[in-house]
């Protein structure tokens, strides 16, 4: 068939795609015809000849030689070594394990790796996309391109900070605020307008963080915000200013639960609403409430001495609202009439977002006043508040005295938030609980960071999530 | 761990249908849970019983030989979460297994099992065998200890065998005039015009043939549309043109199977759909037989139309004194689709010593293991590779020995993945093979990475990448077990 007619055999080809039946049925090449039986009949011969077509194909077909492509370098020693692609791959994988746990230790590990200067093994890096394109500025810039997350720039700027994905942007932005307030909100104040009702709402709650008297104008100016849940935040942020409307409001809804109950014969308590118990308790209900404001509305006199005896809780309930006015005093006097403390009580406001209106240093003044946790939930809600105030960086004192109520029941149930303390290396009580811990990530983390060691001085790691 | 039984954590984390099923067997990592767990190194079998919800514990086996494995539980997933925990308890170390005896219920799992290897009959195997079975089969010789009797059941049989492949060859030959005129009635309207509607037209064609007894070309028809709608819109139509000219040709190598060589009437045969069975395949004395050390390359599986899974595991055996020439196995199971995905038995990179057969065929590939001497401990020499261009010539020399040859193992030197586009290809620079465009998602990742030796499946159109040999290490594509 080497002299077959091409022009023949294109236009055979040819009438076979458009139909025999429309384009007529063409002469088979001479070249095919003499291989194929004379006594069959026409279309015998023609399914014979598109046979012997195919099989010729299959000898003279030919692909273009692909343009010559840049041929990477693979030096072992940039990737991350194969002793522990397992542990990162269950660290950066996790297929199953919640958004919530995946969130918290991916940016850990991208840090650890990339202040080593390493980059994701190749072989798996196909099961890393979520956290290259959750993190990308954590990821090494060429895995990253490799993914096909160029996506602009290296690290997360004032103006692309609402192009990136929502967990990076949520910590760059609170890490902002922390840091600069004014800056924060003046940033969020001009693309407000511009952003979607979602993305709107998830922001405004952290203007919590070193909330004050600045925000409040801005905040008066979208409080008749077009979303629902953004009204929602705003008005509540609102709440914990004195002297607003929204504040207002609030404590004459909260005030009417407290009440005078008799106790023993002469003697008369500060109570908070049994028959709302259920519900509600009265730390959570004055979450963020200044104390002035609640004070005021109750009739209290100025001297806290001579506030009348009240429960413990109410007791709770007001030292919260004192710290919300870093107003340590007054913190101080009523905490002393918490005979036996449910720290749960003052520690559960601290930890939920609005907790993050107490200033910081009067914060950690106030829990190293509180006794250590005494149990998984007092520690969880601890950690959460060190978390919300100062995110990764715990003041050494207070982990340290985190450290000595840590048992294996709680590092397990906290693992991901005790990942701050674990890059401590000064902490080895923390190291010597570890082997009996049995939870994949954190054995992987820590068999992944006890591997590398510290980072060499000249790679050292810039939280770049964490530090605008 | 037993002697010479190896079973490591990775291979657990392999055999696992997804990362729930782990975390649901390290939970039952405990020896509280397991009141009994036992090894038979000789066999190399671990068992144990595992305290379910029930009031029976589950019992669950493993064959560290060749990973199979069988459990009570009612779970849908393969392997459960008991096989993985059994046998990441063994892989680690961590609880004491008991050698001791066989139980009942084990014997009887080996015993279903398809033939006994060669390892366990002379290891004693044989000798567990319940007596329930022995005794089944005492009873079989007892009526076939009358010669005349055995004589005349034979010849009924041969006779009634000869009877039915008459009856089933004429029935294909019926089916193959019915592709024929569906052929003919393509091309009458183009076939472009096929195009939009070929899943239905290939969907009925196959349905005809499968009623002629012609299995292998209806799956053939059935796998059309998936290898034509996997190109660009503008190629389907020379693309279907060509494939369906090749199934043609199958048909009339069929219907002249008498005027082929005995070796290619075998390869059309089996391409039409009829089976030898694994007894007569062993029974074969001009079966080819390989013994050697042989060493994964690729695993894939497919899920074809007929609601089966084919699982196909490609060896290649090491220490081949010719240059560039490998001897390749394809070993192909079939499951049903409803359980789900099925882990290979073996990953790309493992090794072990056996004797091949392979079924007659001009160009002898698909094989099955008569003989596992079990697993050879290390990496391995990677296997030799060509130049991607006479890689390419090998395909096209053996299609000249076997006209119908479709998928055929390629491995190439020096070679890198290359893209334009949405369009990857393997290149070395002076020739270029397309890749599998469903295997663009994969393999971003490695694109640019230069291959010491890539693994691949080449069927004449696209090559399937498996797997390569890197500065990194061995890499296995994905995706291809799914």
């Amino acid at each position: 068939m080497s002299d077959v007619g091409h022009k023949a055999l294109a236009k055979l080809q040819q009438a076979f795609i458009l139909g025999l039946g429309r384009s007529g049925a063409p002469p088979i090449p001479s070249a095919i015809e003499e291989l194929v039986p004379d006594q069959m009949d026409a279309q015998k011969k023609h399914l014979a000849a598109l046979a012997l077509m195919a099989q010729r194909h299959r000898f003279v077909h030919s692909w273009p030689v692909a343009p010559r492509t840049e041929v990477a370098t693979l030096d072992p020693s940039d990737y991350v070594p194969d002793g522990l692609r397992d542990e990162v791959y269950r660290l950066l994988a996790a297929r199953t394990i919640s958004d919530a746990r995946a969130n918290a230790w991916i940016p850990k590990v991208l840090a650890l790796l990339s202040g080593h200067g390493l980059r994701l093994h190749p072989f798996d890096l196909a099961h890393y996309e979520y956290a290259v394109s959750a993190f990308p500025m954590l990821a090494h810039p060429a895995d990253r391109a490799q993914l096909g997350f160029e996506h602009g720039a290296d690290e997360i700027t004032r103006d692309n900070w609402l192009e990136t994905s929502p967990a990076p942007r949520s910590a760059w932005f609170r890490a902002l605020r922390r840091r600069d307030p004014a800056a924060a909100r003046v940033l969020l104040q001009g693309d407000f307008k511009a952003t979607p009702a979602k993305v709107r709402g998830q922001l405004v709650v952290h203007l919590a963080h070193r909330l004050s008297e600045d925000d409040r104008e801005w905040l008066e100016s979208v409080k008749k915000d077009r979303s629902s849940t953004v009204r929602t935040e705003v008005a509540v942020l609102l709440s914990c200013l004195r002297g607003t409307e929204e504040s207002a409001k609030r404590i004459e809804r909260v005030v009417e639960n407290f009440v005078y109950r008799r106790k023993r014969i002469f003697k008369k308590e500060l109570a908070y609403l049994d028959k709302l118990r259920d519900e509600a308790t009265a730390t959570a209900d004055t979450s963020g409430l200044p104390l002035s404001g609640l004070a005021q509305a109750l009739a209290m006199p100025d001297d806290v001495q001579k506030w009348a005896p009240m429960t413990t809780d109410v007791a709770l309930a007001f030292a919260v609202a004192a710290l919300v006015e870093s107003d340590l005093p007054r913190f101080g006097a009523l905490f002393e009439r918490v005979k036996s403390g449910d720290w749960g009580d003052l520690l559960r406001p601290l930890a939920s977002p609005l907790g993050a209106v107490v200033a910081p240093d009067v914060l950690a003044d106030a829990l190293r006043r509180i006794p250590p946790p005494g149990g998984g939930a007092e520690l969880g809600a601890h950690l959460a508040i060190l978390d919300t105030i100062y995110g990764d960086g715990f003041p050494d004192d207070l982990a340290r005295r985190l450290l000595t109520c840590l048992s294996d029941k709680v590092i397990v149930e906290h693992a991901d938030r005790l990942i701050h303390l674990f890059t401590m290396d000064q902490h080895d009580r923390l190291r010597r609980l570890l082997p009996a811990i049995e939870d994949p990530l954190v054995s992987a983390y820590l068999n992944v960071a006890s591997t590398l060691g510290p980072p060499p001085a000249d790679k050292q790691p810039t939280d770049q999530g964490a530090t605008p | 761990m037993g002697c010479g039984m190896t079973l490591s954590v990775r291979k657990i984390e392999e055999m696992a249908p997804d990362q729930r099923s782990l975390t649901a067997a390290a939970k039952l990592r405990k020896p509280a849970k397991w009141p009994l767990l036992a090894v038979q190194p000789a066999l190399g079998l671990i068992w144990g019983e595992c305290q379910g919800s029930g009031a029976n514990p589950y019992r669950t086996v493993l064959d560290t030989g060749d990973f199979t494995y069988k459990c009570s539980c009612p779970r849908r997933k393969f392997a459960c979460k008991h096989v993985l925990a059994l046998g990441w308890q063994f892989a680690d170390g961590s609880v004491q297994f008991h050698e001791t005896e066989v139980p009942q219920w084990i014997e009887d799992w080996l015993g279903r099992r398809r033939g006994p290897s060669k390892k366990r009959d002379e290891s004693g195997g044989a000798k567990h065998l319940s007596a329930a079975a022995a005794e089944r089969g005492l009873r079989a010789v007892a009526v076939e200890d009358d010669p005349e009797v055995a004589a005349k059941k034979k010849e009924r049989a041969l006779a009634q065998a000869a009877r039915l492949r008459a009856q089933r060859h004429a029935s294909i030959l019926e089916g193959l005039d019915a592709f024929d005129r569906w052929l003919l009635d393509m091309l009458g309207q183009g076939i472009a015009s096929a195009l939009p509607e070929l899943s239905t037209l290939c969907r009925s064609m196959a349905r005809r043939l499968v009623d002629a007894k012609a299995s292998g070309l209806a799956g053939m028809v059935d796998e059309l549309p998936s290898l034509i709608y996997r190109r660009p819109e503008r190629e389907r139509a020379e693309a279907l043109l060509m494939r369906v000219g090749r199934l043609h040709l199958l048909a009339q190598g069929y219907r002249n199977l008498g005027s082929l060589p005995e070796a290619l009437q075998a390869d059309v045969r089996r391409s039409m759909g009829w089976a030898t069975s694994r007894d007569e395949l062993l029974n074969d004395p001009s079966a080819p037989r390989v013994d050697a050390t042989w060493q994964v390359f690729a695993n894939r599986a497919v899920l074809q139309a007929d609601d089966l899974r084919r699982v196909e595991t490609w060896l290649v055996s090491e220490g081949d004194d010719e240059p560039g020439s490998p001897r390749f196995a394809a070993l192909i199971d079939y499951h049903p689709a409803s359980v789900g995905k099925v882990v290979p038995s073996s990953s790309p990179g493992d090794r072990f010593a056996g004797e091949a057969v392979f079924y007659p065929s001009a160009m002898p590939l698909r094989a099955i293991i008569d003989r596992h001497d079990g697993p050879v401990e290390g990496p391995g020499e990677p296997p030799l590779g060509l130049p991607l261009a006479d890689a390419l010539s090998g395909y096209r020399r053996r299609l000249v020995d076997q006209p119908w040859l479709e998928t055929w193992p390629l491995i190439a030197r020096d070679v890198v993945i290359t893209n334009s586009g949405d369009r990857f290809a393997l290149t070395d620079g002076l020739a270029t093979l397309p890749i599998d465009p469903t295997q663009q998602q994969a393999l971003r990742t490695v694109r640019g990475m230069p291959l010491e030796r890539a693994f691949g499946l080449w069927d004449g159109e696209f090559l399937v990448l498996a797997g390569a040999h890197t500065s990194l290490g061995r890499w296995a594509a994905e995706g291809l077990v799914e």
